[in-house]
């Protein structure tokens, strides 16, 4: 088994793992009884049927192996390309310094450390009009969120 | 009260002016969302949703319902001229939308989709008016079992009609009740799944979780991408956009056909306009008499979809208004947001509220009226929204994700919360895994155990008590149908002999 191979099992396995992981902490509760059902007994039946149905994927994904011109295809299966590491890190970094900061440094500076950060995803970007974006953003964020609605932060410094 | 009063009444609270204020906010609102590939009504509703804690509700909802059905608008524009959906829904108008496009009809396809949206909402709205009261009447005898059959019956069908593996959207709505089971248990205090985070005592908060599904997963998805080819209209006239006496001849017919597809699987349960507009789609091509012309510029091809998934949308609030049981995702945080505001949808709601349900209503006709501007005279407008570069889009849009959630309880905590679903979600777009469903399971799960337990209080114990009443046993057999579908393999393949057709036409 190559490692193309283990990458098309993986989903399967993965909602199996989450159906027993599931299954071992709704043990801890109360299950009760079918008359008076406790708080564990829900998550318990919820968590078997999650594992069975990771089991259904992945004998899904052996059928469509065996058969590769089955009906069944995923429309899905054409070429996703290579995972996009770039974009998932820079969304995830800006969104992490976003929270970060938002009630330390204020809104608008948190606003601007997204702009740039997200900015990196691209492979081209232009700073003058991303400082457009970040004017834009500072004066209709601030005057919705924060004098609107009244947010507890501040548009600069500590809340 | 009958209808007459009730449209009365429903006329007096639509037509108040921060009624049409708040109505005409959010139509153009979802215009917006809806031409602006990347950002769905899911989550323009969900960032709205914290914005409305401060309406009152009536208004909230006739803002928020509004986004929902602006949006279907909107999506076809995008998928017209630049070959990508607005929204999801609109993913099939692109098949016959941009060859119309490309041979320079623009205007054309964009008349004819805003006229078949309007008559494919009214016709649903009409049975909104007519079938909404009654089955709330109807749905006044039910217990607890037959609420569990019903919701049961919403579950299985949003999964099981699906495009892709039926298992692995099967797996995505008990990965919903699995999510949905987080926080306090309401009948014991038991904390359960919290792990120690005070945060999480209420549960995930549903405003994180369908931003992060579907609001923070798209942009992951389409940064660094590259933008798409915009077909270049040049100014839109009004006379471009009429079409011939032939040509209205050759839409009327798909337009009823799709209206009517799409209000039977608006008003089911869990199917949204996605399936609508995809049966509406094959149908259509399956009885014409020229099926080769379809993907090549079809006016039937656009204007049998457009009416099925706006027709949809509005249908899905049968079920919402009478049984309580969202139609489909986005009705579903539309539900979320009546219960934040103190409503409990349900067979109820229109005797409690009558003003609240036939202001809804009749707002759906001002709505509908004012996307009809929105959408014919003032295209220009939209389709120059279309030519803002994504790249300096995307920031603002996940900014405006941050503070949305973030005002929901004022704690940075919902901030991670919205990141790690938005991972999660995006993994789950890579391997063909479905969002909605992780959403209805989400909503709908609470409900479903609270039924389930009184159920077998009432019942001691007994689990035949869900066959025995004869509204619940036929909701089971419903779902026991649709479950079967999946294992039948002659159904399923009839199924999807009819479905890759359309998509291999894609390109």
């Amino acid at each position: 088994m190559n490692r193309h191979q283990i990458s098309l099992y993986l989903p399967g396995a993965v909602v199996v793992v989450t159906g027993v992981a599931i299954a071992m902490v709704a043990n801890t509760y109360p299950l009760g009884t079918l008359l008076r059902p406790g708080p564990g007994f829900f998550p318990m039946v919820v968590a078997v049927l999650l594992s069975l149905l990771g089991l259904g994927v992945l004998g899904e994904t052996w059928a469509a192996r065996a058969t590769p011109s089955a009906p069944e295809a995923e429309p899905d299966d054409t070429a996703q390309g290579p995972f996009p590491w770039r974009s998932v890190l820079c969304t995830c970094a800006s969104v992490l310094v976003f929270a970060l900061t938002v009630e330390r440094l204020g809104f608008v500076p948190a606003s601007c450390l997204l702009i740039a950060i997200t900015a990196f995803a691209e492979t081209e970007r232009s700073w003058i009009k991303l400082g457009f974006v970040a004017l834009f953003i500072a004066v209709f964020g601030s005057a919705v969120f924060i004098w609107g609605l009244g947010l507890p932060i501040q548009a600069f410094g500590a809340s | 009260m009958d209808m007459l009063n009730g449209i009365e009444l429903g006329l007096q609270t639509a037509l108040s002016w921060h009624a049409l204020m708040y109505c005409l906010i959010g139509v153009s609102v979802g215009t917006f969302v809806g031409v602006l590939p990347g950002i769905g009504a899911l989550a323009a509703i969900s960032l709205a949703l914290p914005l409305t804690y401060y309406l009152d509700p009536t208004d909230a909802l006739i803002m928020l319902a509004g986004i929902f059905y602006g949006a279907q608008y909107g999506g076809s524009t995008a998928s017209i001229l630049l070959n990508l959906p607005g929204t999801a829904t609109a993913a099939i108008t692109c098949l016959d939308g941009y060859p119309l496009a490309q041979q320079g009809k623009a205007p054309l396809a964009i008349f004819v989709t805003a006229i078949n949206s309007f008559i494919g909402s009214s016709f649903a709205i009409i049975l909104v008016m007519g079938f909404a009261p009654l089955i709330a009447e109807f749905a006044l005898q039910f217990g607890a079992a037959d609420y569990f059959a019903v919701i049961l019956l919403g579950l299985v069908a949003a999964s099981t009609m699906t495009l892709g593996s039926p298992f692995k959207a099967l797996a995505m709505v008990v990965f919903g009740l699995a999510l949905g089971m987080v926080g306090t248990d309401v009948n014991t205090g038991q904390f359960r799944f919290t792990f120690g985070l005070f945060e999480l005592a209420d549960g995930f908060s549903i405003v994180a979780l369908a931003m992060g599904l579907f609001g923070v997963a798209e942009i992951i998805a389409n940064i660094g991408q590259p933008a798409g080819v915009m077909q270049n209209v040049g100014k839109i006239r009004f006379r471009d956009m009429l079409p011939t006496r032939k040509e209205w001849k050759t839409i009327a017919w798909p337009t009823l056909r799709g209206a009517s597809i799409g209000s039977f699987v608006g008003a089911l349960p869990g199917t949204g306009p996605g399936i609508a507009s995809l049966m509406a789609y094959a149908v259509e091509k399956r009885i014409s008499k020229h099926p080769e012309t379809f993907g090549k510029g079809a006016l039937e091809g656009i204007s049998a979809p457009e009416a099925a998934n706006n027709a949809s949308v509005q249908a899905a609030f049968i079920p919402t208004l009478s049984l309580g049981i969202p139609g489909d995702a986005v009705v579903a945080v539309l539900m979320g947001a009546m219960i934040l505001h103190g409503i409990t949808p349900g067979p109820n709601l229109i005797n409690e509220q009558p003003q609240m349900f036939w202001g809804l209503i009749m707002s759906f006709w001002v709505g509908n009226l004012l996307l009809l501007v929105l959408n014919v005279p003032l295209i220009g407008m939209w389709v120059k929204l279309l030519s803002v570069p994504y790249r300096l889009l995307y920031p603002c849009v996940l900014i405006f994700i941050c503070l949305g959630v973030y005002s929901a309880n004022n704690n940075v905590f919902d901030i991670f919360v919205v990141l790690g679903f938005g991972i999660l979600g995006y993994l789950m777009r890579r391997a063909a895994f479905p969002a909605t469903p992780v959403l209805l399971g989400f909503i709908l799960g609470p409900l479903l155990e609270e039924n389930f337990r009184r159920a077998m209080l009432l019942s001691k114990g007994n689990l035949m008590v869900f066959f025995e009443s004869p509204i619940s046993a036929i909701f089971m057999g419903l779902s026991l149908l649709f479950i079967a579908s999946v294992f039948l393999p002659g159904v399923r393949a009839r199924l999807s002999r009819r479905t890759p057709k359309i998509l291999e036409d894609d390109d």
